[in-house]
């Protein structure tokens, strides 16, 4: 089956600013801020990317949606490598390809009515007035803003942030994407509103074969929405698998650490005590062979000298750790 | 029982906006034993803030105690001079902000801050200050070395490690934390969370400690309170409060977290929003978004019914709910 997005080879590098010295010796400095990383969701999929910050999670996310150009590597949507268009050339794409952004507060501009702002992407299609006003109360009614006619009229400020979230999330479905990148989408919100959202994500991608690249810091959240996990640390991918399998059993120390470091309100799943050791190297100068290493408790020699490929484990999963079996 | 640290009673906190006042604290009540960790969880606008700043009578401009008392230590704060205030802080309580990036200055050496906080509050010599310092440093799992380096030179976590140091700095006996760990990618919440507890035990310390968060709150605190709409709805110690919530806000709240360990669970919301604290909803402030409500709980506000041990929790029916066993979950998953 072909992938709905399939990633290859991905790099970006930012060059350090203000480094006069360095470039004066002519070596360029640069944060590795993604570095070489694959992975694919296949239609209707959910994948979860998730990792700390600094991880590339959220730049990886850029790339793919062309926010960003990558330094080098593949992004092949529907069949056609984007890396390299230009933006007049992704006009097209992005019709099939909407964001959801972290912040509801940021993402939609205060002078535009809700109305205005879900029709806003119908315009450039060229859609007629009375079918633009029909799928934005459809849609409005989808993302359960009721009634549709109450709300439309409303400016951002007099709704809540659960609201203004399902005004981003009503403005990416209305022209039908068969992808979306939702970037941290429920994390600026209070618990007991996130469900409504992640159920509405979730219907979404049931019921009309949507496929997500579900970008969150938040592995619970990741648990809930993903069908498979991809983690990060350092710009590389170091375990990706069925999340179940990923979060249930980590095989990748890294991803055991992460685990284990989140709190449970129920005292019956109180995390296991395990030492959380040290912190994120830097992604300028990231650390020889495995980037993990400086913090692993199971690191040996071969782990600062050889960087380990991401490889297949018994069970069909892939973590890139020398010992991982 | 001994007598508590800290006592209050029918704490009332407003603040002034154009719109009239916004009821942020309205009649709390609760004791904090020496040594004991309360922690507060509430959602955005619960007011949950604004208590653990009123706890040490650092009010905005626009914020006034209305009614109450604060007895820390035998001493109510509220009718206190801010002079004999100013005594107080830092050496008898101190504070640990959300934000620990903003709150140390750029500019200078970390130590050299901790330092002069040291000298300004108890007038010992600048080594005396240089090594209860370095003392506290240790204490809090950062190097002496560290002291020498300015703020941009230390991680999120090493950050907040250093201002609970700076907390720690004059020895208080209460210290009220403000979301110390939001601001944190998950391993270093574990790590401070870890700090957290050795300190608990090695200072026999009184913490206060506010969080959105019930699952970092679960980690570290004896007791709970569950802060909504300016009132506490439910109190009691941690482990049954959690495992059998007898308010409906609280069992919403726990089947609104995403768990990474134990069976997969469908997520349940709470309908509707938090409410307008300018006019916040008659009887019981939760009914208006409450699966369970009934007439009284629209016309009559709720006092603490007994839980366990102590806990309480202000809802009309919470016997009625408990009875009711399963059948509370399927009404809250009805309401989806």
């Amino acid at each position: 089956m072909e992938s709905a997005l399939e990633v290859k080879d991905l790099i970006k590098h930012y060059p350090v600013r203000g480094s006069v010295f360095g470039s004066i010796a002519g070596q360029r400095r640069v944060v590795h801020a993604v570095d070489g990383i694959s992975f694919a969701v296949t239609p209707g999929e959910i994948l979860g990317l998730v990792g700390e910050s600094g991880c590339g999670k959220t730049t990886t996310g850029k790339l793919v949606t062309r926010l960003e150009a990558p330094t080098s590597g593949s992004i092949v949507f529907q069949g056609r490598d984007i890396a390299g268009l230009s933006q007049s050339q992704l006009r097209a794409v992005r019709q099939d390809l909407q964001i959801i952004f972290q912040d509801p507060y940021d993402s939609l501009d205060p002078r535009y009515t809700v109305e205005m702002a879900v029709m806003e992407p119908l315009r450039a299609q060229g859609v007629d007035a009375a079918e633009r006003r029909r799928r934005v109360e459809e849609t409005l009614e989808m993302v359960e803003l009721r009634p549709a006619r109450m709300f439309m009229s409303r400016y951002p400020h007099e709704l809540s942030g659960g609201q203004r979230q399902r005004v981003a999330i009503a403005r990416a479905m209305i022209v039908r994407p068969r992808f979306v990148i939702a970037d941290e989408p429920v994390s600026m919100l209070d618990v007991s509103i996130r469900a409504g959202l992640l159920t509405l994500m979730r219907r979404w991608n049931q019921e009309l074969g949507v496929s997500f690249l579900f970008i969150t810091h938040d592995l619970g959240v990741a648990r809930y929405m993903s069908h498979r996990i991809v983690v990060m640390y350092l710009g590389k991918i170091v375990e990706t698998g069925l999340t179940e399998a990923v979060i249930g059993q980590p095989k990748h120390p890294y991803t055991q650490m992460l685990i284990a470091a989140v709190p449970d309100p129920d005292p019956r799943n109180r995390r296991v005590e395990q030492e959380l050791r040290g912190e994120v190297a830097s992604a300028i100068d990231p650390p020889s062979g495995c980037r993990f290493h400086p913090r692993c408790p199971i690191a040996q020699a071969i782990c600062t000298d050889q960087e380990p490929a991401l490889r297949v484990l018994r069970d069909g999963r892939l973590a890139a750790c020398h010992f991982a079996e | 029982m001994k007598k508590p640290l800290l006592e209050v009673r029918d704490l009332v906190m407003h603040f002034q906006v154009g719109s009239g006042s916004v009821h942020a604290v309205d009649g709390v009540s609760f004791d904090l034993q020496r040594g004991e960790t309360m922690g507060v969880v509430g959602e955005s606008g619960s007011g949950k803030t604004s208590l653990g700043y009123a706890m040490l009578r650092l009010l905005p401009a626009n914020g006034r105690i209305l009614q109450g008392s604060i007895i820390f230590d035998g001493i109510d704060l509220v009718p206190l001079a801010e002079e004999d205030l100013r005594g107080l802080r830092w050496k008898r309580f101190a504070m640990i902000f959300q934000n620990a990036m903003s709150a140390l200055n750029p500019v200078f050496r970390v130590g050299d801050q901790i330092v002069d906080a040291i000298r300004h509050h108890t007038g010992v010599t600048r080594s005396a200050a240089r090594e209860r310092a370095g003392a506290l440093f240790e204490l809090v799992g950062l190097s002496r070395a560290r002291l020498r380096g300015y703020p941009h030179e230390f991680s999120g976590g090493m950050k907040q490690r250093a201002m609970i140091a700076l907390a720690l700095s004059c020895g208080p006996d209460l210290v009220v934390a403000d979301e110390p760990t939001t601001a944190l990618d998950v391993v270093a919440q574990g790590q401070v969370l870890r700090q957290i507890k050795q300190l608990q035990q090695e200072l026999q310390l009184a913490m206060i400690f506010v969080s959105h968060d019930i699952s970092v709150v679960a980690e570290i605190c004896r007791n709970v309170a569950v802060m909504y709409a300016g009132e506490f709805v439910e109190y009691g110690p941690t482990e049954q409060l959690l495992t059998d919530p007898r308010h409906p806000y609280t069992m919403a709240l726990l089947r609104s977290f995403p768990s990474v360990r134990g069976p997969l669970k469908t997520l349940l919301s709470v309908p509707g929003s938090p409410p307008d604290l300018v006019r916040p909803p008659s009887g019981c402030r939760f009914h208006p978004r409450c699966p369970f409500a009934q007439q009284i709980c629209r016309d009559v506000s709720p006092g603490p019914t007994p839980t366990f041990d102590g806990g309480w929790a202000r809802c009309h029916f919470t016997n009625e709910i408990r009875a009711q066993g399963r059948d509370a979950i399927e009404v809250l998953e009805k309401v989806q």
